[in-house]
Parts: C-alpha cells; structure tokens; sequence
C-alpha cells in the first residue's frame, strides 16, 4: 500500500476517535438560560462545577397532623460528609476521615461518611483527593462554620397567616461573613401559587417574607430551611473547577394559612 | 490516471479533516441542558431506630419528594420502595445541580404508627458527558406516635 493510504487511513482512524470521545470541552460550557449551574447551594454563584464536597450537620424537625391530632418532632443533628466526582476519584477524605463509596458498581463517583462529630469553630476542614487518571489529585481546605444555626422564630409547628409579614429569625454569630440561605418549599403542590423560594443573604440574623408574598404562596403545610457556612471553590490541575461547602442546615415544618 | 488519484486522496484528506474538526465539537459530548442522569437513593432505618414493630409490619406507604435548583419544586411520590430492600433511581437533568430529598415512610402494624423521614442530602452530579449511575445513601430517622389507627 502507498504512504499516501496509510495516511488517509490514519485521517480516518483519528476522525472516529474524535466522535467517540467524550466532550471534554463542554464542562466550560455555562448554563445557556435554564437557571444557575452551580453546584454549590450555599451561596447565590453561577460557576460549572465538576467535583462537589459537601460537609454539613442537618436538623430536620417535623409538624405533622393526623387523626385530629398533631404531632411536633424534633430531629436530632446528623453530621454528613459527601463528595461527588464523574466516576472514581481514589481515595477521598474530608476532616480526616476516608470517604466510603456509596456503592462500588452503580456509583463510581459518590462518595460518603456518617458520623456524629463536627466541629463547628470556625477552623478548616481539609479535603483531599488521591486522584487517578480520571480525577485529577485536589487538597485545599474549608472554613467550618461557626455555631449550628437554628431557626428561632417562627418555632417548628407554627401556624403563620399571610395576613402579615413573616420574619424568619435565626442565631447570628456577628461579624461571621457566612452565607445564609434561605428555602420555603411548600408541602403540597399547588399549580396556581408559588410553591417554592430561596434566598441568599447574610449573617444577620433575620430575613422578612412580605405579606405579599406569602399570600400568594402554597397553603398548608410548608418547610422552611435555613443553610448558613462557609464555601470555596477552586480550580483543579485539569482546568475543572471543584467545590466545597461547609454549612449548618435547619428545616421546619409550619402551616400556612389565608 | 495518476492525476486522478493523487486528486481522489487530496479530496479525502480534506473530507476526514472536516469530518475530524466537526466531530471533536459534536460527537458523543452531550448536551448538559437536555441529556439526562440517573440518580438512585438507598436508604435504611438506624438500628434501635423504632419499635420493631412498626418496621417490620407491612403494608408501608413511602412519600419521596425531590426538588432542583431549576424548576423546583418537583415533587414525586414513590410508594411502592421499600428503603434498604432495594434502591430506586430515576432520571433527572444532569446540569441539576443539588438535589434535596425527603422521605417519609408510614408503617403500621394496626396498632402503632411511625413517621420516618431523612435529612436533606445534595444530589450527586456528573460532568455532562459522563453517563454513569450516582448513589446518595441516606439514613432514615424515625418517631414512634403511638397508638393511632393507619393513614392510606
């Protein structure tokens, strides 16, 4: 065969590959005009994240009324370290501890740890990743968020009328710079109102919902969650941008009335 | 003859370059605002959790709700899982970023009644181009209620 074919075959061999391969580019590619794209919820950014880290304590108390009868549950707080990657990362740890894979076949690049001791001081968590060819090797660290912060006011199981404001009121630590979000997620789904909402803040320790728009927001029960930490993010040696988030997270139920 | 092929090969070789420059752009990438991703949940109850009675008596009722950052809220209710038996997965957009799940799990053995639910735990997310399955693994928490007839 002429050099002028194996050419051609070598053109054609590299074309194949070219349409096999992943799209290695589109991981810079920004939401086009369907929301934001981040990844990291603790704070209102608009950056393409490809490995997400999650170290956070949550609280979920309960409202519930059943039988004529309504039941008030205060969860305990959990402490839950995540982290999330395309496929397998290596080994991962968080705060020195070594992440365990969520499930070695389905779940390559889900990564986990339970336990019950968070410190909550204002120190960093470091965060690591071995990395394979695959994941690049990251190591970078988090400030921990100062306090648990709970919701004060309104209290788990209040009933709230859209007649008024509402001032959703926590613990602030002054001077702290952590971010605070804030959710309204209504229970039951109603198509003709707001059933859903979210805020970004600051440490201040009160955000008001208007009378306004709590009348036209679901009724019934509906959840209120408030996250406040700390977040960073970074790129990695590839070019793709990592996330890590370190926040407290309380949610309680109420009742929204007319 | 010989002009004809040596023009044959140079049209191929501009025709595979093409073919090369527009495929690295569009072949096999993806498209992050439409392609979808498979998220499964696997969950189970703590030991010691609850009356053991109100977690092994059937029939059970399981509410799952979920939301996105996109269009939340995005309710789905599943009541045919059992947490810890097996897991359930469904499909979401892969540009989603953070998921927040709620379970909720009514058993009852005639006589007792307990509530189950999880904290909210983020979803697991791929880069656009990647296909596979991610798992969130979430406990379950429970409150024992006491001796109240079933809710169906």
């Amino acid at each position: 065969m002429k050099k002028g074919n194996y050419f051609i075959i070598l053109i054609i061999a590299m074309s194949i590959i070219a349409c096999n391969k992943n799209d290695v580019a589109s991981i810079n590619s920004k939401s086009k005009d369907k929301g934001k794209s981040s990844t990291i919820k603790i704070a209102d950014i608009d950056q393409e994240i490809s490995y997400s880290f999650y170290i956070f304590q949550s609280r979920t108390d309960n409202y519930l009324e059943a039988n004529d009868t309504s039941y008030n549950f205060n969860g305990s707080i959990n402490h839950y370290n995540y982290a999330y990657f395309p496929t397998d990362a290596g080994t991962v740890i968080i705060n020195q501890t070594t992440l365990s894979k969520a499930a070695a076949l389905s779940s390559p690049g889900s990564y986990y740890s339970l336990s019950s001791s968070m410190s909550l001081n204002g120190a960093f968590f470091p965060v690591t990743t071995s990395g394979n060819q695959y994941v690049p090797a990251i190591s970078d660290s988090v400030k921990s968020p100062v306090n648990f912060a709970y919701i004060t006011s309104p209290s788990n199981g209040s009933v709230i009328s859209d007649n008024n404001d509402l001032a959703i009121e926590w613990d602030l630590v002054n001077l702290s710079g952590m971010n605070v979000v804030i959710e309204i997620a209504a229970k039951i789904n109603d198509t003709t109102k707001t059933n859903y909402a979210i805020y970004y803040t600051t440490d201040n320790g009160s955000y008001t919902l208007s009378s306004s728009f709590l009348q036209g927001f679901a009724k019934g029960m509906i959840e209120i969650n408030l996250m406040r930490g700390y977040y960073t993010i970074n790129p990695s040696s590839n070019g793709k941008y990592y996330g890590i988030a370190a926040y407290t997270q309380h949610t309680i139920t109420c009742k929204l009335t007319d | 003859m010989k002009k004809f092929l040596v023009s044959l090969n140079f049209i191929i070789i501009i025709a595979s370059i093409s073919l090369m420059l527009i495929g690295a752009n569009t072949c096999g990438g993806g498209d992050c605002d439409s392609d979808f991703h498979t998220v499964c949940i696997i969950s189970w109850i703590p030991d010691n959790c609850c009356n053991q009675s109100c977690v092994t008596f059937e029939p059970c009722i399981i509410h799952y709700r979920r939301w996105s950052e996109g269009s939340p809220p995005n309710y789905l209710d599943v009541t045919n899982w059992l947490p810890g038996a097996s897991s359930y997965c469904y499909q979401t957009y892969k540009r989603e970023g953070q998921i927040e799940i709620i379970l909720r799990k009514f058993c009852c053995d005639g006589r007792l009644y307990c509530y189950y639910w999880s904290d909210k735990i983020p979803k697991p997310r791929a880069d656009c181009d990647d296909n596979s399955t991610q798992t969130i693994k979430a406990p379950l928490f429970c409150q024992h209620m006491g001796n109240i007839q079933c809710i169906y």
